[in-house]
């Protein structure tokens, strides 16, 4: 399945940061909606800023238009804002992107655990996330911080636990 | 008198007299050939001219009459006995009198029978307006369901009730909405076009083609509703002015476009709409080229049209900056409201 682009790609002045502030919201807004749709198609976690000044989503070859540093730092601040989105280092060069945030994902895997019935089971990460089992479910392949840390919120409200193994980590359910 | 009667015809025959005199000059100075008519043609005119000048004369003699009569009537006052011929004038000017006042009655008359005539073609009127109203709703409650569905009969219903200067939509109440559900159907046309409008607030700025409102209209309406033409848009909105002026319609080549906030857009703002209509967006220099503006005119209104979120800056066009209006962008019109769209529409 391709990615499908939302209209405001095609729409020139979409790649121009926009003076009237109202307007630059609604921008903004579909910016980061763009990118996290963009990565989670993509299933990207980590993002290099030099890098995504050359991608297709920040650069729209066709119609020649492309995001300047400067608005694709202030996206990535307003996706930082909302909780989509950590950087790597202090120059923010890179950085991680939640296109889900771990709550998000811990209710998912949560779903799943709860629906067949595991609860109380101990998985391994790499069953949950490479397993057979999971291989349908959104969060296969889901890399290993990030699902550390969905593990970690479901911790927090009492859902799970995560425990260490001889071999790596490992979570039992509740 | 008579003698100044007997002076008077006397002074007329010396007056033809001279008259023949200068038609005879006249004659001579004519050519052998024309003689014999002119002679001929001099009789006759001596003939019309005496008996002009015979009617002259009578009229003078009746003037002069009258005159006398008059002296004479003022001292018949002091006398008792009257004069035949004074008895004669006085009813003649009795008759008169009488013929000016009867006149006057009869125009009396004339505009009683006028009223009277009237009143009757005003009960005539009301009759014939009974059976057509009779017929009408005979008419309508048996084609009900075709006449609701069909826009065709909405703009010539409205054309006929706009030239008799009824305004079927001031009420829901009435014969027409009662008969025809017309009101309600534009009521309800305004509530579709209000929720359609603001659905697509946030990415046109409030401003939406009539073409892509009928679109989305329809679509929302489902098949099976009635048919509804660009015409029924543009009265449902004229009534959604009504409630302020939140709903507005602004001509752009041959359509129109709705603007559904409240932004005060004038006469230079409507132009400049209208020149991005083709294209979708417009520059300085396109401005001052086919307008003719000074460049300050040209950027206050695009200024406030970005101020007003009506348009969009693009800075990265080749040669200057763009101004693009997301209401005309042609891409928009056929894509749908997405989930996260309509989720920033619902807060």
């Amino acid at each position: 399945m391709s990615f499908e682009w939302p209209w405001q790609y095609n729409f020139p002045p979409f790649f121009t940061l926009q003076p009237n502030v109202d307007t630059r919201q609604k921008q903004l807004a579909a910016w980061c909606s763009l990118a996290l749709s963009y990565c989670r198609h993509h299933k990207l976690y980590t993002l290099d800023i030099m890098e995504a000044q050359e991608s297709p989503v920040f650069n729209h070859k066709n119609i020649d238009r492309k995001l300047s540093m400067e608005a694709i730092l202030i996206v990535f601040e307003e996706l930082r804002k909302k909780g989509n989105l950590e950087w790597l280092d202090k120059n923010k060069t890179r950085c991680l992107v939640m296109w889900r945030r771990p709550e998000e994902w811990g209710k998912l895997i949560y779903q799943w655990v709860s629906k067949n019935g595991m609860v109380n089971t101990v998985f391994t990460l790499y069953e949950l996330a490479n397993g057979d089992d999971t291989e349908s479910e959104e969060f296969h392949g889901l890399e290993d911080w990030m699902l550390i840390r969905s593990l970690q919120a479901l911790q927090m409200d009492g859902k799970a636990e995560v425990i260490s193994m001889d071999d790596g980590k490992g979570v039992k359910f509740f | 008198m008579k003698v100044a009667l007997f002076s008077l015809v006397l002074l007329c025959l010396a007056g033809m007299l001279h008259a023949e005199v200068l038609s005879q000059s006249d004659e001579n100075s004519l050519t052998e050939n024309g003689q014999g008519l002119g002679r001929r043609y001099a009789e006759s005119t001596i003939a019309s001219d005496m008996s002009k000048i015979m009617d002259s004369m009578v009229q003078k003699n009746f003037v002069n009459f009258l005159l006398n009569q008059r002296e004479k009537k003022s001292m018949s006052n002091v006398t008792p006995e009257e004069d035949p011929e004074a008895r004669l004038y006085n009813n003649l000017l009795k008759k008169l009198t009488l013929c000016i006042r009867s006149k006057g009655q009869i125009h009396a008359k004339y505009k009683e029978r006028g009223t009277v005539l009237a009143e009757d073609q005003i009960v005539q009127m009301s009759k014939q307006l009974e059976t057509f109203k009779s017929n009408l709703e005979e008419f309508a409650s048996k084609h009900k369901q075709e006449i609701r569905k069909s826009s065709q009969f909405r703009v010539q219903f409205q054309e006929m009730c706009a030239t008799i200067g009824v305004d079927p939509l001031a009420s829901g109440k009435g014969f027409w909405s009662e008969m025809l559900g017309v009101g309600d159907f534009y009521y309800e046309l305004g509530v579709q076009i209000i929720e359609v409008c603001l659905a697509l607030k946030h990415r046109n700025g409030g401003l939406i083609t009539l073409d892509e409102l009928h679109h989305r209209v329809l679509k929302g309406r489902g098949k099976f509703a009635q048919d509804v033409s660009q015409d029924d848009l543009v009265r449902a909105i004229k009534k959604l002015k009504v409630m302020g002026n939140g709903f507005g319609m602004i001509p752009v080549g041959g359509s129109y476009l709705v603007q559904s906030v409240p932004a005060e857009l004038n006469m230079d703002h409507t132009v400049v709409l209208q020149l991005a209509e083709k294209k979708g967006y417009v520059s300085v220099s396109e401005i001052r080229e086919s307008l003719k503006w000074e460049r300050e005119r040209a950027c206050h209104v695009l200024d406030h049209l970005l101020k007003e979120g009506l348009a969009w800056l693009d800075s990265q066009a080749s040669g200057e900056p763009q101004y693009w209006l997301p209401a005309l962008f042609s891409e928009l019109t056929s894509r749908d409201v997405t989930p996260e769209e309509a989720n920033q529409i619902t807060p």
